[in-house]
């Protein structure tokens, strides 16, 4: 049985593609910052800040014990904000750098090592539409997302002969709590500007990640997919 | 501890290097002074990354010694601890 690891899995999307990935038959490890009420035989729950470097190299050390390791990784966990760069404290720079940049780094860093001695691994990083359309108001965020991109094409390079695919997904707004912090004309705004002109759902995301992590797949790397027609 | 440490890394340089069919001159030794970097290194970069991970998991799962190798405080000495399995282990008996 595979062993499936989602980051910042207790609400929203994370919370979805645990349960889909239950039903599909993996042994699902989530983390958060505080407990998760999702129970099933097949799930184990940590609690885990993914920017506290102790606390990630713990987290995959005792999955590495408890599963033998992490299959698949989906650095799903992530932080928005919206401002004028002018009005951004730089205190929020490095909030979103750290949750969004550092976590997924850290995460992928540690999986890897095991996935190096497995020489199988997949990787999905989440980045946003936010990069393609330059957003006002979003730098920081896209900046963030960004740079993940550039991590995942970079180490994809770096880890491909072990069998290691790291893939981006960008998805479009989604009925989240993410995307609650951001006003609803700005949304319409966005949406205006995707090629299907509609919010994305759970399931646009999943057939993504579903392509990402099958065995047929393991000939795609680096690659970024956005939803909405980017 | 040192010696057992010493040992048991050369024995798994031994195993490493089979295991990946890493071609080797015949007069090559796979002791504690093989060097494991630079123009001599019996790894290309991959390998010695690879070698690194495999370290790192067989200290945590064997010695229970949690050490992360490729830190900044490793990668900043002025001798590298990467040398050979003498260095290796002089710098994670100092740092465990």
């Amino acid at each position: 049985m595979k062993t499936i690891l989602i980051t910042g899995n207790r609400k929203g999307i994370g919370r979805y593609l645990s349960e889909l990935y239950l039903e599909k038959g993996y042994h699902v490890v989530g983390c958060s910052r505080s407990d998760s009420d999702l129970s099933h035989k097949n799930y184990t729950h940590y609690l885990c800040d993914v920017k506290v470097e102790s606390e990630v190299k713990k987290t995959v050390r005792e999955i590495k014990k408890k599963n033998g390791g992490v299959d698949v990784l989906i650095n799903n966990a992530g932080k928005a904000s919206l401002n004028h760069s002018i009005l951004t404290p730089s205190e929020t720079v490095k909030d979103l750098f750290e949750t969004n940049y550092l976590g997924s780094f850290l995460f992928s860093r540690e999986c890897s090592k095991h996935m190096i001695k497995k020489k199988w691994g997949r990787i999905i990083n989440f980045s946003t539409i936010a990069v393609p359309l330059d957003l006002e108001g979003e730098m920081v965020y896209a900046s963030s997302k960004s740079a993940i991109e550039k991590m995942s094409r970079i180490m994809s390079k770096e880890l491909s002969t072990y069998n290691i695919t790291i893939n981006t997904i960008g998805p479009t707004p989604v009925y989240t709590d993410l995307i609650k912090v951001v006003p609803k004309d700005k949304v319409e705004e966005i949406i205006n500007m995707q090629t299907i002109k509609r919010f994305g759902s759970f399931e646009d995301i999943s057939n993504v990640t579903d392509f990402f992590i099958s065995d047929e797949s393991s000939f795609i790397t680096g690659q970024k997919i956005y939803l909405g027609g980017l | 501890m040192k010696e057992k440490i010493k040992s048991r890394l050369v024995k798994l340089l031994n195993q490493f290097v089979n295991e990946n069919e890493i071609e080797l001159d015949k007069d090559v030794v796979l002791d504690e002074n093989i060097r494991l970097i630079g123009t001599t290194s019996v790894f290309d970069s991959m390998e010695l990354v690879q070698f690194i991970v495999e370290v790192e998991s067989l200290l945590d799962e064997e010695f229970e010694i949690e050490i992360e190798l490729a830190s900044e405080k490793a990668m900043s000495r002025r001798n590298s601890p990467f040398i050979s399995i003498s260095t290796l282990t002089e710098y994670i008996v100092d740092e465990s």
